[in-house]
């Protein structure tokens, strides 16, 4: 252990204590987390800083150079410094502090104190875009399985003391290099589908849909923590509905009314065709403002007893609330479906409602 | 003249610091035997996150820089090429991954700004051997940890850290008391021992309750303070305000020692703040000297100053201080090469005549040496920064637009430019706050002022240094100060902070028992 | 332009006689209107509903029922809240606009409704949420005699 690793860590204890402590904001606030893509996120975290007296920034100033007329506008308040060698007095910063996905899962759970989810013990996974079925050690090159190998490589590495975090270079020497073959391998995996159903319709608003993509990340965040796989699909609908790409989920809008057992029955489709109960732990998550065509609900409340909680680990039926206050929906499932343990209904009134219904669906904890 | 002391550089690193440092002593630089070492970025990195010293005390705030400088890297916006250590001997430590050439222009960097350690005047009083005192400094607050709880000695920090720059930076050398004993600590003054372990606590949770132990000693100060004691002190407004409280504020032993132990390494790292442009200018203004006479190409020659800035990625219009320090110097040296400075000189307003005098007078070199040994930051522009300078350069002024929240160019007049850097520069950009009254209201309450010049204080990180403050003091505390052009007196009593605008503006201490309702 | 006086005529003509709630019902050539009638005076009328029928045409298509959406959703300017096409439901053969955004009174939000279907039938609500209640109910629109004289003839513009 580095000397530096003590005040590491403190330091990352202290993070993890202050992001817990204001979960609940960082939760309602979605936008404030900064997602890179990759395996960290970004948080801002202004109080961890120490005080100490130093101006603000009315009537500050300093000194630039280049061109430009007077009134030239140069950079934004909180932009780094205000003036020049003034590195050990900067202008007010916010502290971003990295966290990995798996950090901020942890501590998603054990504020909200979310039960571990124990998957269905299942054989063993393999991509349903493969040909082959199976993994051994020798075998042409063009059917080198990288996945399997890299991690075996880096799992000769960690052992062996190689492995560098900060400089993960990790490369498959000759007897890591695994090839998939004929037959079947038999370690199981845990793997999770998670299917994203929202309400597209034209009442669905801009602020809906963000507070719907605040949930997903959270839900997504929670999910990958908890299983070695996690698979992502997104339905939209209005009264027809279909598979679409995460930013058209995001993006679209329809005007043609509301069906919503179209995306239920599309849902039951997908899961039929591609993700088996035998092989995958299912999450359906459906976001609406609950105004459905009347006539409707009776075959939204068949599909779910019939088809889809027999199969989900997780059904997740969460409303967000019209301006226009029309939402039956919710009503009509609560009193259709009486204390059925998959299934998590959830009113989310506005951001401040996000916590509690990330809350209510992950509380589940299958 | 000592041999270059190489360690254990492998042979080629070993050959460069040999003929790098017999170049360097050929112009005539003067320091310290230096060592170098070299480690890997991450190494490097750690050295840093300490401020250079690997044996600093434990704390979080270490781990934070850490954080920052690897993200940083990470995301390519910081690199650390190099690090200097004022110390005799000099230790340097090298990235591993540089190339040659760049370490060569590395080493002379160095030397360059040991150099400046060594020369400058502002430096004079720092401690030589603070390699060792850190190590000291860590032993003992480890040792406090061991004995009063991690927790309780780490929170005891961060309300020094608060405190860290309300020292006296321009005052002849540090005031000291007399050497607390280490070891000494007087029985009936410690509290219980807190053998907490690694407690998992947010920064924000708790300002710790003095438990029952630090009243006695308060009350024991109390009676003190009763006795024979001007009514208002100190005489003179205190600038060292951490000097005032480790005389007169109820500390316990410990905590006397770690903040001495705070105040002593401010100390320490001021001067490397006065002079940062200078110190950086002179050290590339010897690397770029020093690569230029091999027979580099020209090609080859970093712009040191733009890598190596220490900032964030330089944005548009910003300055890079770094380069204003060695474009300065340069033009110091040619004009005082060319004669150009003295009465003459500055009456002339012929701009042909000025741009053409040269009086062959050749000074520039020991000009540039002498500006190296007593000028700060400060003086320096203060003496050399030019009209004809800031022109070249395409200086310009910029301030805050309170409407829109943005930096604007404010102008490109040369008067309000040297203003602006001035005030960035004195006393590190940061407001200037003394003690005016240790007694206030003859309760021996804590009065602050701070000598205003335009700007306004963040409200917000003053209100919460004052929290610092009264942990200290533990009676209330006042932060006389002015906001929006008003006169305001911030203060917190312990559980409530206030703000009150002053009617008169009074720098007196207030009478006995006014009170206001 | 003829409906409007035909409104007008009929609920001046019998301001104190009718008993109220009550519906007024007024033909125009082949079209109908229906006013729901909760509270009558000289400067407004207070209606549960309006619902206006078109008769020329059997069936209407939905890029139709559209159509007349959006032409309504450009005249009927005048109301508390402008109105937009919010759906149009092919299968259900409607086309739906409500207020553009509710008008927030107190703690309780309204805002029209107006349905289109493919019988030619344009039904015209207000609606009301309650702060923390579960859903909506409706609630008389308020308007003058002369908005309600005008709006009726927009709808009946509208629709040909």
């Amino acid at each position: 252990m580095r000397k530096i690793d003590r005040d590491a860590n403190r330091f990352k204890q202290i993070v993890r204590g202050k992001i817990k402590s204001d979960l609940r904001k960082y939760i309602t606030h979605g936008e404030l987390i900064g997602k890179t893509g990759g395996e960290f996120v970004s948080i801002p975290l202004p109080q961890i800083e120490i005080p100490e007296f130093r101006y603000g920034d009315k009537n500050r100033g300093g000194v630039g150079q280049g061109p430009g007329d007077v009134g030239t506008p140069i950079g934004r308040s909180g932009e780094g410094e205000s003036g020049p060698g003034a590195g050990e007095a900067p202008g007010q910063h916010i502290l971003e502090v990295e966290l990995t996905m798996d950090d901020l899962a942890q501590i998603l759970g054990e504020e909200l104190a979310l039960p571990r989810i124990e998957p269905k013990g299942r054989a063993n996974i393999i991509e349903e875009k493969d040909k082959y079925t199976g993994i051994r050690q020798a075998g042409p090159e063009s059917l080198r399985h990288f996945k399997r190998t890299y991690k075996k490589a880096l799992k000769r590495q960690i052992a062996s003391s190689q492995y560098n975090p900060r400089d993960p270079l990790v490369i498959p020497i000759r007897e890591d290099k695994l090839y998939r073959s004929w037959n079947p391998i038999t370690s199981p995996q845990f793997n999770a589908v998670v299917l994203y159903l929202m309400d597209v319709s034209g009442s669905m608003t801009d602020d809906q849909k963000e507070i719907v993509r605040t949930e997903a990340f959270w839900i997504d965040t929670w999910l990958k923590s908890q299983y070695d796989g996690v698979t992502t699909r997104y339905i939209i609908h209005d009264a027809v509905a279909r598979e679409v790409d995460e930013h058209t989920f995001y993006h679209t809008r329809e005007s043609g009314g509301t069906r919503i057992s179209s995306a239920y029955n599309l849902a039951n489709k997908i899961i039929e065709e591609s993700h088996s109960p035998m092989d995958w732990n299912i999450y359906v998550l459906h976001f609406s403002d609950g105004d459905n065509w009347g006539e409707d609900n009776r075959q939204c409340i068949g599909l779910l007893r019939d088809q889809l909680l027999p199969k989900c680990n997780l059904f997740g039926y969460g409303q967000v609330e019209s301006p226009y206050g029309s939402g039956e929906f919710y009503r009509e499932l609560e009193e259709a479906f009486e204390a059925v343990p998959n299934m998590a209904l959830s009113e989310i009134r506005n951001k401040e409602g996000i916590y509690e219904s990330i809350k209510e669906f992950l509380g589940r904890g299958r | 003249m000592s041999i270059a002391n190489t360690h254990d550089l492998p042979a080629d690193l070993r050959a460069i610091q040999l003929e790098t440092e017999g170049h360097a002593r050929d112009y005539g630089l003067d320091f310290y035997e230096t060592i170098f070492e070299v480690l890997d970025y991450d190494e490097i990195s750690e050295i840093a996150a300490f401020g250079g010293f690997p044996t600093r005390y434990p704390h979080w705030r270490f781990g934070m820089e850490y954080q920052q400088l690897s993200k940083g890297y990470r995301y390519g916006l910081q690199k650390i090429y190099e690090m200097v250590i004022n110390n005799d001997p000099c230790y340097a430590y090298l990235l591993r991954c540089n190339q040659l050439v760049d370490q060569k222009l590395v080493m002379a960097h160095v030397y360059g700004h040991n150099d400046f350690f060594k020369n400058n005047i502002w430096f004079s009083q720092t401690n030589r051997k603070m390699m060792d005192e850190t190590a000291n400094h860590g032993t003992r607050i480890r040792s406090y940890m061991e004995r009063f709880g991690e927790d309780a000695v780490e929170s005891f920090i961060d309300s020094c850290l608060s405190l860290e720059n309300l020292i006296d930076v321009y005052s002849p050398h540090i005031k000291r008391r007399e050497p607390v004993d280490r070891y000494d600590f007087q029985e009936g003054e410690e509290a219980d021992p807190q053998t907490s372990k690694f407690q998992s606590k947010a920064y924000m949770d708790g300002f710790i309750n003095p438990p029952s132990v630090l009243k006695e000693a308060q009350l024991q100060q109390e009676a003190e303070r009763q006795k024979a004691k001007p009514s208002a002190f100190p005489e003179q407004p205190e600038r060292d305000v951490l000097l005032f409280l480790l005389e007169h504020a109820p500390l316990k032993t410990w905590q006397h020692d770690v903040l001495a132990i705070i105040r002593e390494e401010a100390y320490y790292f001021a001067p490397q703040g006065q002079t940062k442009i200078m110190n950086e200018g002179w050290a590339s203004f010897w690397h770029s000297t020093i690569m230029t006479q091999k027979i580099l190409h020209p090609s080859e020659l970093l712009d040191y100053a733009d890598h190596h800035s220490g900032t964030m990625a330089t944005q548009p219009g910003r300055l890079n201080p770094y380069k204003l320090g060695i474009e300065l110097l340069r033009d110091v040296e040619e004009r005082w090469n060319k004669g150009q400075f003295g009465p003459e000189w500055e009456e002339c307003d012929d701009y042909e005549t000025k741009r053409r005098w040269d009086t062959q007078a050749g000074l520039g070199r020991k000009k540039i040496f002498e500006v190296r040994c007593i000028h700060n930051d400060v003086t320096f522009i203060d003496t050399f920064l030019t009209q004809d300078f800031c022109k070249r350069y395409q200086l310009f002024s910029f301030k805050h637009n309170d409407q829109n929240e943005l930096y604007e160019i404010e102008s490109r007049e040369f008067k309000k430019i040297k203003e602006r850097l001035l005030f960035n520069l004195t006393n590190f950009g940061q407001p200037i706050i003394r003690v005016r009254d240790g007694n206030y209201r003859n309760r021996g309450e804590l009065y602050l002022g701070q000598e205003h010049f335009g700007v306004d204080l963040r409200l917000d990180y003053a209100q919460d240094t004052i929290r610092h403050l009264h942990r200290l003091w533990t009676r209330p505390v006042h932060l006389e100060t002015t906001v929006d052009g008003r006169p305001t007196l911030l203060s917190f009593d312990g559980t409530d902070h206030s703000i009150r605008p002053l009617g008169g503006v009074s720098h007196d201490a207030e009478p006995k028992d006014r009170r206001r309702a | 332009m003829t409906l409007s006086r035909k409104i007008a005529a009929a609920l001046d003509e019998n301001t104190r006689a009718y008993n109220l709630p009550c519906v007024v019902t007024l033909d125009d050539g082949p079209d109908r209107i229906n006013l729901e009638i909760t509270s009558l005076d000289s400067v407004g009328v207070a209606l549960d509903a309006l619902e206006y029928v078109a008769s020329d045409r059997k069936e209407w298509t939905p890029e139709a029922l559209n159509a007349w959406g959006e032409k309504l959703s450009k005249s009927v300017s005048y109301l508390l809240e402008p109105l937009k096409v919010l759906e149009v439901d092919g299968g259900a053969g409607l086309a739906q606009l409500r207020s553009a955004s509710p008008t927030v009174r107190g703690d309780v939000r309204g805002y029209y409704e107006v349905r289109l279907d493919r019988q030619g039938i344009c039904r015209f609500e207000r609606y009301v949420v309650d702060p923390g209640g579960r859903g909506r109910r409706r609630t008389p629109c308020h308007l003058t005699r002369e908005v309600v004289e005008r709006l009726a003839d927009d709808i009946a513009a509208g629709s040909s």
